[in-house]
């Protein structure tokens, strides 16, 4: 069981494992696929912006050439004309803020002042071997207010032998990229580099780490010379817009998930041990519960035999009890009748009389144990019965049997049972013989017999006036051979009114007595009323 | 068939036959009685027993009257009365049941099997075996065929 933990755990591990790595890879492949765009689109801007430079440039040497052109044909002097047409010029050219002229021989050169000012910035003549091959660029400047600019010189030659002087073109930069540039790369930081030097910026870079990535850096050509080189970055808000976070939040997905299904694998795999551990369990409990009954089965059977064994055992005594107990008695009447005065005198004789009278009641209370067997053993016949029938004739018989005609016998109306008649006559043939047998020697004797349904049950009663009996002793009345009195005061074997408990019983009613020394008795059964039935 | 035995006492308890043989003295008719002590010696008497029918240890007899205990050792009253009135010789032969039982079943069930009195041993208080020897009277006598002049 030691080893048991993390064999369950290396399944979930895995699966959650498997999934967070699924999920990284799907998020690099995204992100990646998402920066490179960015990236060359970054690319292909500085490109463009590259060239729109470029042109914005040409255009201004066009500009400076074409003032060079009016240089040399203003040759000398007409400078109000060359100062209108300056003028007119600078309009035209953005972030061109002042043309200078210095002449050849360096006496300085005049001076058009851009409209609306500009950096008061004057340039020095340089002498520059060079100077006559074409255009230079100088710069960058730092001009009034720390505007950056920067200077075109352009020789102008008014003939091969005549050099005449030196065309100096003043910019700003921040004008003149801002013309060009106006609807150009938006979303992105840009840097212009002229020397190595920063010429002009616009924007905020991404403070992403990854910048440098995106970065895309482009040399300018420019016409005037110098390596010009612009940078571009996406700002921050361009490259979240261009960034969409659904990658991350896939990421995010795809971990989570992982991390529940890594957790439903255990919770699985947890539960079907348990539901392994619950079926072993499960399939014991049956096993034993089987065991059980089987055991209740065995036990049970075991007991009905024993209980059929002794009612076999009770009958077949009973039963074979009898037999020489008749030939007890019918040898005692062949002695009686065969041998009177020839073989015994009268003491003789009385003592025959004495083992008839024993032999007699053996025979009585195997008679009755008998009767008791086949009231536990016979099956009941249920009928309905006609209870006041069924007393009057029990009272005939019992009134014959015993002999005895003084008895007043009242039966109110009875409600019908439902039951074994036979067996039931046994029970009132009991409780009457039982009320004449104890009334007898009283004076006015009567017996009541009465009945009523209560609750769900027909109850009957039959009260006597007789000697009655001490309610002390009422749980043995109904006992097997319990009796209250000796055999001599009243003849009986205590075996009647148990047999009239085991037939109520039977019926699933259930008996009672009550009674009071000298005041009669009165007893009563009750069956369950199934007239309804 | 030198014996002249009408009655043939199917009974096992010695008591119960020494009461009847008294019952049947009184009456003189203890000479006629042939006791066979249980099922398969009345079996036996009657020539109805199975297989050895050429085996004659006991006479044959060919009673008039037969009183018949139930309750007895291997074959009971009930299996002999069957095996008597199955067979064709015996088929007719009276059969009076002897029995300590007095329930109503065992009563009809010897009907049932063709039993002519149900008589039962038990104390009647008077002449023990009395009822025997008046059931013997009362078959024997419906059964005697005219003495012919010999």
């Amino acid at each position: 069981m030691i080893g048991r933990p993390s064999r369950d755990l290396w399944l979930p591990a895995l699966i959650g494992l498997v999934g967070v790595l699924a999920s990284l890879a799907i998020w690099g492949v995204l992100v990646t696929e998402r920066r490179e765009q960015l990236r060359r689109s970054t690319e292909e801007t500085a490109i463009a912006t590259a060239s729109a430079i470029e042109v914005g440039l040409a255009h201004h040497l066009a500009i400076l050439e074409g003032l060079a052109d009016l240089r040399r044909r203003f040759a000398a002097g007409a400078e109000a004309e060359w100062r209108a047409t300056l003028a007119e010029r600078l309009d035209r050219a953005s972030g061109l803020v002042a043309v200078d002229w210095i002449t050849g021989d360096r006496s300085g050169g005049e001076v058009a002042d851009p409209p609306g000012g500009g950096p008061g910035h004057r340039p020095r003549a340089t002498d520059d071997a060079d100077a006559r091959d074409g255009p230079r660029f100088e710069g960058p400047i730092e001009g009034e207010a720390g505007r950056i600019g920067y200077r075109v010189v352009l020789p102008v030659e008014v003939s091969s032998s005549h050099p005449a002087g030196r065309l100096i073109g003043r910019f700003e930069a921040a004008p003149f990229f801002e013309t060009v540039l106006r609807a150009r790369a938006s979303g992105y930081a840009l840097e212009v580099l002229a020397a190595g030097r920063r010429l002009y910026a616009r924007g905020e870079p991404t403070n992403d780490a990854w910048q440098d990535w995106w970065q895309s850096e482009r040399t300018v050509l420019s016409p005037f010379g110098g390596p010009w080189r612009i940078v571009l970055r996406p700002t921050p808000e361009y490259a979240a817009a261009r960034l969409s976070p659904i990658p991350h939040y896939l990421l995010a997905a795809g971990v989570v998930l992982s991390l529940v299904l890594a957790v439903l694998a255990h919770q699985l795999r947890v539960i079907k041990r348990q539901s392994r551990v619950l079926a072993e369990s499960h399939r014991l409990v049956e096993q034993r519960g089987a065991e059980l009954e089987r055991r209740v089965a065995e036990r049970t059977e075991a007991l009905e035999e024993v209980v059929a064994e002794l009612e076999a055992f009770n009958h077949s005594v009973s039963h074979d009890l009898r037999s020489p107990l008749g030939a007890i008695l019918n040898f005692v009447a062949i002695l009686e009748e065969d041998f009177e005065g020839r073989v015994l005198d009268e003491e003789g004789m009385a003592i025959v009389a004495r083992i008839e009278r024993s032999a007699s009641r053996a025979t009585t209370l195997l008679e009755d144990l008998l009767k008791l067997s086949r009231a536990g053993r016979a099956a009941l016949r249920f009928e309905r019965v006609d209870m006041n029938a069924l007393v009057a004739e029990s009272f005939a018989q019992v009134r014959a049997a015993q002999n005895d005609d003084d008895v007043e016998l009242v039966v109110g109306p009875l409600p019908a049972a439902h039951g074994d008649a036979a067996l039931l006559g046994a029970v009132l043939g009991n409780l009457v013989g039982n009320a004449i047998k104890y009334s007898r020697g009283c004076e006015k004797r009567r017996i009541e017999v009465s009945g009523r349904i209560d609750g769900g049950e027909c109850v009957y009663s039959v009260a006597d006036n007789g000697r009655g009996f001490d309610m002390r002793y009422v749980d043995k009345l109904f006992g097997l051979f319990e009796r209250l009195h000796t055999e001599d005061e009243i003849e009986g074997t205590g075996v009647g009114l148990a047999i009239v408990r085991r037939i109520v019983r039977r019926h699933g009613g259930r008996v009672w007595a009550e009674g009071r020394p000298g005041a009669g008795a009165c007893f009563s059964f009750a069956l369950p009323d199934r007239e309804v039935e | 068939m030198s014996e002249r035995r009408t009655i043939l006492l199917v009974e096992d308890d010695r008591d119960e036959i020494d009461i009847a043989l008294r019952a049947l003295g009184r009456v003189g008719l203890d000479d006629e009685v042939a006791v066979a002590r249980d099922g398969v010696e009345a079996l036996e008497r009657l020539g109805l027993e199975d297989g050895d029918e050429d085996d004659e240890t006991r006479a044959a007899l060919a009673p008039r009257v037969v009183f018949l205990d139930l309750k007895m050792p291997r074959i009971d009253g009930w299996q002999v009365l069957e095996r008597i009135r199955r067979d064709p010789r015996t088929a007719d032969l009276p059969v009076v049941v002897l029995s300590s039982s007095e329930r109503r079943e065992d009563i009809e069930r010897s009907y049932a099997l063709g039993a002519n009195s149900f008589v039962s041993k038990r104390f009647q208080g008077r002449s023990p075996g009395h009822y025997i020897a008046e059931a013997a009277r009362y078959w024997l006598e419906l059964n005697r065929t005219p003495r012919q002049g010999v």
